[in-house]
């Protein structure tokens, strides 16, 4: 089986701002990807005028969350870094048990890459309502760049939005027919882990298994 | 044989089944998403997390037009449940405008009637009565502004020589499910568009202020560009959305909507009526540009328009984008819209 991979756009954060856009992304393509009975949940975003979908899962809701929290604490450890996180669907399948292997594979049928390049460090800056030393400066050029700044980061985010549905809509045939009573597809959350050449082993591992000849484009 | 051929009719039928569900599903999300009384921001009922092929709806909860394309949404306005989409055999393209409605300057919130002044509207049977252009003075309404923000097209394009009801060897089972399957998809998409175009945030303030303003919605069967000055055109952007492939033709959704809305030239600071049309629609045999009702609403306190944050919508972002693998929509209702098969226009365009 095919899997198909989308790199989305690569956003410009400030570390205050990753809980959101993260939540936002993320849930985006949840929701295109819980093919199962769902009652939509809109939430607003309070940093942004965007207002993305929940399939309203409280579970998945929570997993979601923790990942991000994973996240946050290593951005906190690698602060100025450009980082990728990539949330996969696959399918699990049987096969024959040896005494290395397990009886069940994953099969990854889709991959989609959220980049990020968090350009504040995290100590400067822990809550939007916080003013720092770097940042202090109660002229109305740096409220008005401030303004510009955001307005720029909600297009973008907007643009990956757009180009979460424009990938959905364009690719259908390798998505699997969803069993019944299942909500949503399995899936996996990979963040960057302590050190990134595991993180680049796990890519690596799951290339090697989906059968993708690139990871980046 | 025999059985062969009752086989197809049944998967014919199924076909035609999801195609009508798929237009009541898609209107149903444009009211959802347009309409404060129908959403379902404020509704706080228990997340439905049932299977599709529960039987019983009455437990969970779930409605059974609830499962059409797994997608629960709020309980539809009961015009909409009576509004006969089974009657367009040919499945007419669906038309519905988003309208931003403003009073008039002198008007007197204490005396001012929004129904009457709708009912006036509607019965005077005059095509433009609900938009802002330049024939504002020949439909009656100088003293209101009005302005169409958004219109949503959903259309099934037929392919020629096809009909979805004779039935056809490609309406296999395998085909009708990975059919079903694309048209949830597409639907999610739909859901999640609503929310991202600039409508959303005066549709989002009227729920949370709890005010109500004029915004009202007006589902057409068919619609021309005459409604549109050249100016309103070139305001406008297109959004398509993939279409998806049926056995007889394929499945279209798209809009037009205005980037910027905040134009406070065309638009006063006075206080907006709330109103909705009340009246429903009649059978599109007897009047070729039959209107949908909006949903009654009470006359909120008065308060203008939350346009003076700085947003991220611009015209200049959206630039025409190289194609997608869909095709440009080429309506086959001799009625449909002129602005898709206008190519001089100058509008942005996206397509996802």
């Amino acid at each position: 089986m095919n899997c198909e991979v989308c790199q989305l756009k690569e956003l410009e954060v400030e570390h205050f701002e990753i809980r959101e856009v993260l939540r936002c992304i993320l849930h985006t393509i949840v929701f295109h990807r819980a093919l199962g009975l769902v009652r939509p949940k809109d939430v607003d975003l309070e940093l942004f005028e965007i207002t993305y979908v929940q399939c309203g899962d409280v579970e998945l809701e929570k997993k979601i969350d923790e990942k991000i929290d994973h996240f946050i604490s290593w951005v906190e450890k690698h602060p100025n870094k450009k980082s990728q996180i990539c949330l996969s669907f696959y399918e699990v399948k049987s096969k024959q048990p040896s005494w290395f292997t397990n009886k069940t594979e994953r099969l990854y049928w889709e991959q989609w890459y959220v980049n990020l390049n968090v350009t504040q460090h995290p100590k400067h800056h822990s809550s939007k309502s916080h003013h720092t030393k770097l940042i202090v400066d109660p002229g109305e050029s740096a409220t008005e760049e401030r303004s510009c700044r955001r307005a720029m980061v909600e297009a973008s985010l907007r643009e990956v939005l757009f180009q979460i549905i424009k990938f959905v809509n364009e690719k259908k045939d390798h998505v699997p027919p969803i069993s019944e009573g299942v909500i949503y597809f399995p899936y996996e959350i990979t963040i960057p882990s302590s050190s990134d050449s595991a993180f680049g082993m796990d890519m690596i591992k799951r290339m090697l298994h989906s059968g993708h000849p690139t990871m980046l484009s | 044989m025999a059985s062969s051929h009752s086989n197809t009719h049944i998967e014919a039928a199924k076909l035609e089944q999801i195609i009508t569900e798929f237009f009541y599903k898609s209107l149903l999300i444009i009211l959802e998403s347009r309409s404060p009384y129908v959403s379902s921001r404020n509704y706080s009922g228990e997340q439905i997390m049932s299977s599709p092929s529960s039987s019983s709806s009455s437990s969970s909860g779930v409605r059974p037009r609830d499962k059409w394309f797994n997608l629960a949404l709020r309980e539809c306005p009961s015009e909409l449940e009576n509004f006969d989409l089974c009657r367009q055999s040919n499945f007419e393209p669906v038309v519905s405008d988003v309208i931003l409605e403003q009073k008039p300057l002198d008007w007197d919130p204490v005396t001012f009637s929004p129904k009457s002044d709708l009912v006036k509207h509607s019965s005077s049977k005059d095509k433009n009565s609900f938009f802002w252009n330049s024939d504002q003075e020949e439909s009656g309404c100088e003293a209101k502004g009005e302005k169409v923000i958004e219109r949503w097209f959903v259309q099934h394009e037929s392919r020629k020589g096809s009909d979805c009801s004779s039935g056809s060897r490609r309406s296999s089972s395998n085909n009708l499910s990975a059919l079903y399957m694309k048209l949830i998809l597409l639907l999610r998409s739909l859901y999640v568009t609503f929310r991202l175009l600039p409508a959303y945030k005066i549709f989002r303030d009227l729920n949370s202020s709890g005010q109500i303003r004029a915004f009202k919605l007006v589902p057409r069967v068919s619609s021309s560009d005459e409604y549109f000055t050249q100016k309103d055109e070139a305001e406008m952007q297109r959004i398509w959305i993939t279409p998806v492939d049926t056995s007889c033709g394929r499945l279209c959704l798209s809009v037009l909507y205005r980037s910027s809305i905040s134009d406070k030239s065309s638009m006063s600071s006075t206080p907006m009526s709330p109103q909705f049309i009340p009246d429903y629609v009649g059978s599109p045999l007897t009047d070729p540009l039959r209107r949908f009702p909006s949903l009654p609403v009470s006359q909120g306190s008065p308060s203008s328009l939350p346009f003076s944050r700085r947003h991220s919508w611009s015209f200049d972002r959206y630039k025409a984008s190289p194609p997608s693998v869909s095709l440009s929509p080429s309506p086959t209702h001799s009625e449909s819209h002129a602005l898709v098969s206008n190519p001089s226009s100058r509008r942005a365009c996206r397509h996802l």
